[in-house]
């Protein structure tokens, strides 16, 4: 049997040829009819811009230089405008990766699913048509969706919308870039489900592109590893994710995040002590309320919950950048003092200034406590570095010459300088990629059993925070809602959302 | 785009760095007096011994474009001096200070703003009467408005940024995070309007001085050079038509390095 | 959304106010008297003479009670009389505006649907050096100066080959070498402006999604992204027509045109200092009201500002 799509060899180059390595660089892909395949890869493996070139959707700075590819057994690679006007929309439907950005905010849904039945046969789509098409991708009300504009549909609706869309030809294939990683993971799990019963009621071929492991587990037949533009791995799932042969793939399994095992540990001296904590925005809004909890020293409290639930304030009023509105914080029993907690914000390339050097960057709370001379300082950050494991050259250099991680690394030093009794870290890990998240999990529990310092561990990934902390507080909507041990809140949730937020993540098994 | 960029730059360069030396040493480039004519010399096209022609007093176009390009180059760049000084001082104190002084400041910029810019040049004019430094300040004024706005944007961007948060947990004190972040980071896109200013400026003083409000006559000025050869447009083209290439070019120089500039800055 | 407009009304009177208030300032409480700029520096002065017209101006009357009866009299469309010629500074401004406005919106006609046109094929084309050279030609028409433009086209057009006339005060041959001396820099301007809007528009993703459905590049621009960015290119078009005021001062002059840029450089020729603050007025009153009628019909595109200005 002739398969679907066959990819043979792909390659794609932006920019003037020889220079640089290709974006997607000899790639080999295959699809057969009602397949779903997954390709898993991090950022900018040259999974998406494998994704457009399979669409014609490539931007104009990007070429196919190399490779075949076969559609339903006839040669796609070097079409033309015209004809790849006839395949898209028809035969092969395109959904993009961040629902907030890919309708048109000045048009309702009725005039933006019409154009897509108009352009793909459907001349004059009557009001059943439209409605039909809504229907066909699970929304409940159709009739009230199509008058909507899409800034008033939520996230989870507007990627129905969508689906709606790109089903609208009845195409063959199905190409969805990262269709789910801005949604939350509740909403996540629902679009996928959806996803799924599309392509097995009208035996639509679906190429899935992940940058989750889980994901790919949960939902593809077969799955294709990708790593520097290159496909390194191809096969059913079970294989792959089960005995995997590439070195990268095995790499990429050990690096998802894995629940800490072993006892939960004692009950240690309190060293942060918040108590009663309350905070009202100017304006009205309740971010934190009566939120209570105790960092042992040397522990790792793990905070988690959805965005907006206030874990994010907490750590603001916890390194003293917020002051509550009631309640209190302290540390040893007294307030907290300059240099004693320091801060590890989310995003590694706006916590670093991009003008300084990073010798400068990981120096300034030294300067900044007026702490040794010069030399003594820049023998310091020296240390600072190497417990970092960056290497003392890199003093001299500026953020922006650096990778996401060693950015996250530079931080990290910054926040040691002092020599801190506690971190607290701000999502620290939730934009890098699955390896390299791996990694400063495995740096930020070396340099905890090295300097002894408590750690305050915020995420909305409940898989991060088992991953690294002993303790753990769940919040939700400004309360912490249930807090104990990590291992016995894992195994018996008490609170209903945490049972939730554990049936969400991805990996757990077949969805359907 | 690099290449065809690359390509550019040169040219800019070189034309920019023509009419600096001109400003700042004219009689190198032209031996000829730009104010003594010699009226058996009148109205010449362009030729080997008077490469831009003679007026109609039978002075040396050229050297009257060499010699106008101190004044009207030194407009330019003390506009842009005021602009760049008044509205980051405007901006800076907007900014930070936040709150009532920010809010009455920003209204007063925006009445400013309204204003059709050229149209309050022409009433500082007014107000201080013609000449160069007059034009040179007036076009200042105008257009610090527009650096106020920006340099208030870059301040409250960069006091929200991460990097400002992480210095105030590391114990940074007010002072040294506006010294040592904040002003370098706002400094980064203000520089780049400054360089684009610096184009509309030449051209700015230039119809100032073409309309007359520019130094008194007989100094040259490339503005007043193409206005003196408004009565020949019929019989001595080269009256207008030169001075007016080399504004263009002058602009055109500016721009186009200001350009490349700021692309260089954005992609870093 | 009553409350919305009548906000920005206010705000936009208030502006307007604060112009009258600014020229006044500049003009008559500077240390700087105004009998004195209305001189000249250059003048003797004499001493009678100044005081005669102080007089006359009633310049010689308590600051405050001259700012207020000047707005009084300027809400009645009474500007005062001109220091220079003695009429009427209100008439005189209302004479000169036809010939003006006729020249801008000629200007106008020309420049938005050529500015749109570059903009449009730019963003459209996928030939590179094609994109490159429409990319390039705002910068370049922007660098030229208006007012040579203007005598390289009299002189290329009247005298070289004597298409249009060189001095029609009227007419619409007369028209056309002003108007496109204007028009060049203006379409520029609208290029400019759409164009950068454009390329980010193109760059949404929701351009991938139209095509993904079928639709041309063609469609993807026009039906899309073209709607998307016409609104700052629309908000644009209101600071535009205030650029082409100042724009006439300098055309008028060189095609010896009379009109409003013609009353402004005589007024500061002639320090005629009522005359200059009518004109900075009402050339602000326009703009703002352009402005805030801009402001306004932005939420009939938008359906997320309908949402916020309710």
């Amino acid at each position: 049997m002739t398969p679907l799509l066959a990819v043979r060899g792909l390659t794609v180059r932006y920019g003037p040829p020889g220079r640089g390595r290709p974006a997607v660089d000899g790639a080999d892909l295959t699809i057969d009819a009602g397949e779903i395949v997954a390709v898993v890869g991090e950022s900018g493996s040259g999974k998406s811009t494998l994704a457009h070139a399979l669409a014609g959707l490539l931007p104009a700075t990007a070429r196919v230089t190399g490779g075949v590819v076969t559609f339903g057994g006839e040669r796609v690679d070097g079409l033309r405008e015209r004809a790849w006007r006839r395949l898209r929309g028809r035969r092969i439907a395109f959904v993009p990766q961040d629902p907030g950005t890919a309708l048109n905010p000045l048009m309702t849904v009725r005039a933006q699913l019409a154009e897509a039945l108009r352009l793909t046969g459907t001349p004059r789509p009557g009001e059943d048509a439209l409605e039909e098409a809504l229907g066909r991708v699970g929304i409940p009300d159709p009739a009230a969706v199509l008058c909507r504009y899409p800034h008033q549909l939520s996230g989870g609706f507007r990627q129905r919308v969508l689906l709606g869309m790109a089903l609208a030809g009845r195409p063959a294939l199905l190409i969805a870039d990262e269709p789910t990683s801005a949604l939350d993971t509740t909403v996540q799990k629902t679009v996928l489900d959806l996803v799924q019963k599309v392509a097995a009621r009208d035996g639509t071929s679906v190429l899935l592109i992940t940058h989750d492991l889980g994901v790919a587990a949960d939902r593809a037949d077969r799955v294709a590893v990708m790593t520097e533009g290159r496909v390194v791995e191809e096969g059913p799932a079970e294989q792959v994710l089960g005995s995997p042969q590439a070195a990268y793939t095995r790499l990429l399994l050990r690096s998802a995040p894995q629940p800490l095992t072993g006892p939960a540990p004692a009950p240690g001296e309190p060293l942060l002590v918040v108590r009663d904590l309350r905070k009202v925005y100017p304006g009205g809004t309740v971010a934190v309320e009566s939120a209570s909890f105790t960092l042992d020293r040397s522990g790792t409290l793990g905070l988690v919950g959805a965005s907006g639930s206030g874990k994010s304030t907490i750590a603001r009023v916890v390194t003293g950048l917020v002051e509550p509105t009631s309640g209190s914080v302290l540390l040893d029993g007294a307030p907290v003092r300059a240099g004693r907690v320091q801060f590890v914000a989310q995003n590694p390339y706006a916590s670093l200034d991009p003008l300084m050097s990073v010798g400068r960057i990981v120096a300034e709370p030294l300067r900044a406590l007026r702490a040794g001379t010069r030399a003594e300082r820049r023998e310091r950050v020296r240390r600072l570095l190497e417990d970092v494991g960056l290497p003392p050259e890199v003093a001299r250099r500026r953020p922006s010459a650096l990778s996401g991680g060693q950015r996250q690394r530079v931080a990290i030093a910054r926040a040691l300088a002092p020599s801190p009794d506690v971190i607290v870290l701000d999502e620290p890990v939730s934009a890098l990629d699955t390896v390299t998240q791996a990694q400063i999990l495995a740096l930020l529990r070396r340099l905890q059993d090295k300097h002894g310092m408590a750690y305050l561990l915020i995420s909305h990934d409940l898989a991060v925070v088992a991953a690294a902390a002993g303790r753990l507080a769940v919040m939700r909507d400004g309360r912490i809602v249930e807090s104990g041990p990590t291992a016995g809140v894992l195994a018996a949730p008490e609170a209903p959302f945490t049972r939730e937020l554990l049936a969400a993540i991805p990996g757990g098994g077949r969805g359907g | 785009m690099t290449f065809v960029r690359r390509l550019g730059v040169v040219p800019s360069a070189l034309v920019l760095l023509a009419a600096t030396a001109a400003a700042l040493a004219p009689a190198l480039f032209s031996p000829a007096d730009p104010l003594r004519g010699d009226l058996t010399q009148r109205l010449l096209p362009p030729g080997a011994t008077h490469p831009f022609g003679t007026d109609e007093l039978g002075r040396d176009v050229f050297a009257r474009v060499v010699h106008g390009s101190a004044p009207s180059l030194q407009a330019a760049v003390i506009a842009v001096g005021v602009a760049v000084l008044a509205g980051s001082v405007i901006g800076l104190v907007a900014g930070t200070a936040r709150g009532r002084l920010d809010g009455l400041v920003m209204r007063a910029v925006e009445v400013l703003l309204a204003v059709p810019s050229f149209l309050l040049i022409l009433v500082v004019v007014a107000v201080l009467g013609p000449g160069t430094r007059e034009v040179a300040l007036a076009v200042g004024v105008s257009a610090a408005a527009v650096f106020s706005r920006v340099m208030r944007a870059e301040v409250v961007r960069v006091r929200g940024s991460g990097y400002v948060e992480a210095a105030a947990v590391c114990g940074t004190g007010r002072a040294t995070v506006l010294l040592t972040h904040v002003l370098p980071n706002a400094a980064g896109p203000v520089a780049a309007l400054a360089t684009l200013e610096l184009g509309n400026a030449v051209l700015t003083v230039a119809a100032v001085s073409f309309l007359g409000f520019g130094a008194p006559p007989p100094a040259p000025e490339w503005g007043s050079l193409v206005a003196a050869g408004r009565p020949f447009l019929a019989s001595a083209w080269w009256l207008t038509t030169v001075p007016g290439l080399v504004i263009a070019a002058v602009a055109l120089a500016v721009n186009h390095l200001g350009h490349v500039l700021r692309t260089r800055s954005e992609t870093r | 959304m009553t409350r919305f407009v009548a906000r920005r009304l206010t705000q936009a009177a208030a502006v307007v106010l604060a112009a009258y208030t600014l020229t006044f300032a500049a003009f008559y409480l500077l240390p700087a008297d105004p009998v004195r700029i209305m001189i000249g520096p250059e003048n003797g002065v004499d001493e009678a003479r100044v005081a005669a017209l102080r007089a006359e101006y009633g310049l010689d009357r308590p600051a405050i009670e001259r700012y207020l009866d000047g707005l009084l009299g300027a809400l009645h469309g009474d500007f005062g009389t001109s220091f220079q010629t003695g009429r009427g500074v209100g008439s005189t401004i209302a004479e000169a505006a036809p010939r003006t406005l006729a020249l801008a919106g000629g200007a106008l006609l020309l420049a938005i649907p050529l500015g749109f046109l570059i903009a449009w094929w730019a963003a459209h084309t996928r030939r590179v050096w094609l994109r490159r050279l429409l990319g390039a030609l705002p910068g370049l028409s922007l660098s030229v100066p208006t007012f040579w433009l203007g005598l390289v086209l009299l002189q290329t057009f009247s005298f070289g080959l004597p298409l249009f006339p060189a001095r029609a005060e009227d007419g619409p041959a007369g028209l056309v070498l002003p108007a496109v001396t204007l028009a060049v820099p203006s379409s520029a301007f609208v290029a400019q402006v759409l164009l950068e809007r454009l390329t980010v528009e193109m760059r949404q993703p929701y351009v991938d999604t139209a095509r993904a459905k079928g639709a041309s590049r063609a469609r993807a621009v026009t039906a899309h992204a073209l709607r998307n960015a016409a609104m700052p290119a629309l908000t644009m078009t209101a600071l535009l027509v205030g650029w082409l005021v100042s724009g006439s001062v300098v055309v008028e002059t060189v095609f010896a045109r009379n009109g409003l840029g013609r009353l402004v450089e005589s007024a500061v020729t002639t320090r005629d200092l009522p005359m200059l603050q009518a004109l900075v007025v009402v050339t602000t009153a326009v703009v703002t009201l352009l402005t805030l009628a801009v402001d306004l019909a932005h939420p009939l595109v938008d359906p997320r500002l309908r949402e916020r200005a309710a």
